[in-house]
């Protein structure tokens, strides 16, 4: 589904990714690891258009993605979270999806100055998609707060509903965890095998091993901007590579 | 449906408006209330709503006011022709202007805006074989509609306000259907805009060009009720006249621009008594206003009703 073929990002002579290979298949939840500062968002803002790369290609299902913005990435059906979540805090957490289900259909110019049926019928189809989407994040019943309202674990559960919401096929998250308690992180494990049983393709940045460990089909691990190790949990919990990077930092469970 | 009923009892409040004792002057007042709000509209979707700042928005006025006028008068053309060229005039300058400048952010965009103003107002001051110059353009024939002659000031005042809710409704539709949200998510947050699959540079761009087309629609109004356009009347100052309507209102709020224009328009007017000092009052009176309501009049009247509501939700 995604091929990344040597790819490659410095920023001020610091090699962030330097060289990368890896494939994604269609339907498995691939992850990446590494410590801090591996070049794990390095390589996913180049997946998805916000960062240019200095070398190597980016192959989404047959088409090079590589000099595309953005926008159009996301068009072409890639999702994706932040690190540092980005909601619309303005915005309700409904507009927060609004905003997303226009990905691929935007309403013309007139339909929407002239609020013509056929934007008043769209607007009522995707309030249908969107409770869908909530639900299914468990956000069911705070459709109408304001997105700044909701706790630190909603926040990353609507912000991959709105990842869902522009129809993407292969979803992006940086690490979803982050910062949860241990109660949430259960929620959000169930909720991305959820995501990957309706069809969908995962490739998750953790560092929560548990997690990693159990979720994964594969794992592929960075450090210092290269790839040491690609295999299943079970290989990559002995993996030698593996276990000098984490030494002194989280044990390998 | 609350809120069209809303909006049938203000339009019918602001038909009686001139019968509680308005004269010519009054009227004439409450005209440029209605004309500076349609142009308040427009700059707070981009201001207010897309988070982009111009500075330069006199300049899309005083094209919408002069193509208007000349129009009429140069190419003899009905007044519907004058306030259609206005518009698409204004909008593609817009678009145009836009693209290059809104590459830019914050203050770079804010001097870029203020430059084409300039040039805007050096052209009408210069090219005097079609703008006539410095003397600007006089006795511009009232605007009239299939025959129908709007020659007294209570006529002009109400076409005055049949355009602006036209123009409110053109601009209610907007924020609350998908454009509205698009323009608040590429102010919150470009990453996750784009992410969205938006293309920030064209968002930017239509929420200018039509802010753009809503200044020419002000323009047009203006030039054709006032009956006389000079270049003075547009520049930096008043630029940011029309900024400051749309942040005293409450920036990115509905009726905060409405209730803006109103507030300068009524300041303005009613220090021209002080002569010499009424700039300086007015600046202090902004200053004021902006210390302590920096939401707006709108938004920190939000504020409290939210506060209120949701003390009262918790008793
Ligand atoms: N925009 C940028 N400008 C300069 N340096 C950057 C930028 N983005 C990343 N870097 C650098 O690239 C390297 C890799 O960073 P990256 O954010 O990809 O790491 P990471 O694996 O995601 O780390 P973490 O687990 O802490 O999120 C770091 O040295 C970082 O400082
Ligand atoms: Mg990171």
């Amino acid at each position: 589904m995604l091929k990344v073929s040597d790819l490659a990002k410095s920023f001020a002579g610091v090699k962030a990714v330097a060289g990368v290979s890896f494939e994604i298949a269609k339907g498995e939840i691939l992850s990446m690891i590494g410590p801090n500062g591996a070049g794990k968002t390095s390589a996913f803002n180049m997946i998805t258009g916000f960062y240019a790369p200095d070398a190597g290609s980016i192959v989404f299902e047959g088409r090079e993605l590589n000099g595309l913005p953005p926008h159009a990435i996301a068009k072409a059906g890639i999702g994706r979270t932040f690190q540092n979540i980005e909601l619309f805090h303005d915005l309700t957490v409904r507009e927060n999806m609004r905003v997303a289900l226009q990905c691929n259909s935007p309403v013309t110019t007139i339909g929407a100055i002239l609020r013509m049926p056929s934007t008043v019928r769209r607007e009522i189809e995707e309030n249908r998609r969107t409770d869908e989407l909530l639900k299914m994040m468990g956000l069911a019943d705070k459709a109408d707060y304001q997105s700044s309202a909701l706790s630190y674990g909603e926040q990353r559960r609507l912000e991959m509903a709105r990842a869902l919401a522009t129809d993407a096929t292969l979803l992006l998250l940086d690490e979803p965890t982050a910062g949860m308690t241990p109660a949430e992180v259960g929620i959000m494990m169930d909720t991305i095998r959820k995501v990957r049983d309706t069809g969908i393709t995962v490739f998750l940045i953790e560092h929560n091993m548990k997690l990693v460990m159990s979720i994964s089909d594969r794992i592929v691990v960075m450090d210092h901007g290269v790839k040491i190790a690609e295999d299943v949990p079970s290989e990559i919990r002995k993996h030698p590579a593996v276990l000098r990077a984490y030494l002194g930092e989280e044990e390998v469970a | 449906m609350k809120s069209i009923l809303v909006l049938v009892a203000v339009v019918g409040a602001l038909c009686v408006l001139p019968f509680l004792g308005g004269n010519a002057y009054t009227l004439h007042i409450y005209g440029l209330v209605g004309i500076y709000a349609i142009v308040a509209m427009g700059l707070n979707l981009v201001f207010g709503y897309t988070g982009q700042i111009s500075l330069g928005h006199a300049a899309y006025f005083a094209v919408g006011a002069y193509i208007s006028a000349m129009t009429t008068i140069d190419l003899g053309m009905p007044y519907i022709i004058g306030l259609l060229a206005a518009i698409v005039a204004t909008f593609i300058l817009g678009y145009l202007v836009g693209t290059p400048s809104l590459k830019l952010e914050g203050a770079y965009l804010g001097m870029a805006t203020i430059g084409f103003g300039e040039i805007v107002k050096m052209t009408l001051v210069n090219w005097e074989d079609v703008t006539r110059g410095p003397t600007g353009i006089s006795r511009i024939p009232q605007p009239e509609l299939f025959g129908l002659d709007f020659n007294t000031p209570l006529l002009r005042y109400y076409f005055v306000l049949g355009v602006a809710v036209i123009a409110f409704i053109v601009y209610w539709n907007l924020v609350r259907s998908h454009y509205g949200t698009r323009f608040v998510a590429v102010r919150d947050s470009a990453k996750a805009a784009s992410a969205m699959g938006i293309d920030l540079q064209r968002t930017k761009t239509l929420a200018f060009a039509i802010s753009t087309a809503f200044a020419g629609v002000g323009g047009s109004l203006y030039a054709h009720v006032n009956r006389y356009i000079a270049p003075d009347a547009f520049g930096l100052g008043e630029s940011i006249n029309l900024l400051v309507m749309t942040v005293i209102g409450g920036m990115g709020t509905l009726v905060g621009p409405i209730v803006g224009a109103a507030v300068v328009v009524y300041l303005r007017e009613s220090l021209q008594v002080l002569a010499d000092f009424n700039m300086l009052i007015y600046g202090l009176l902004l200053m004021l206003l902006m210390v302590f309501v920096p939401r707006g009049l709108i938004g920190s009247f939000k504020l409290f009703w939210q506060k209120r509501w949701g003390h009262a939700e918790s008793q």
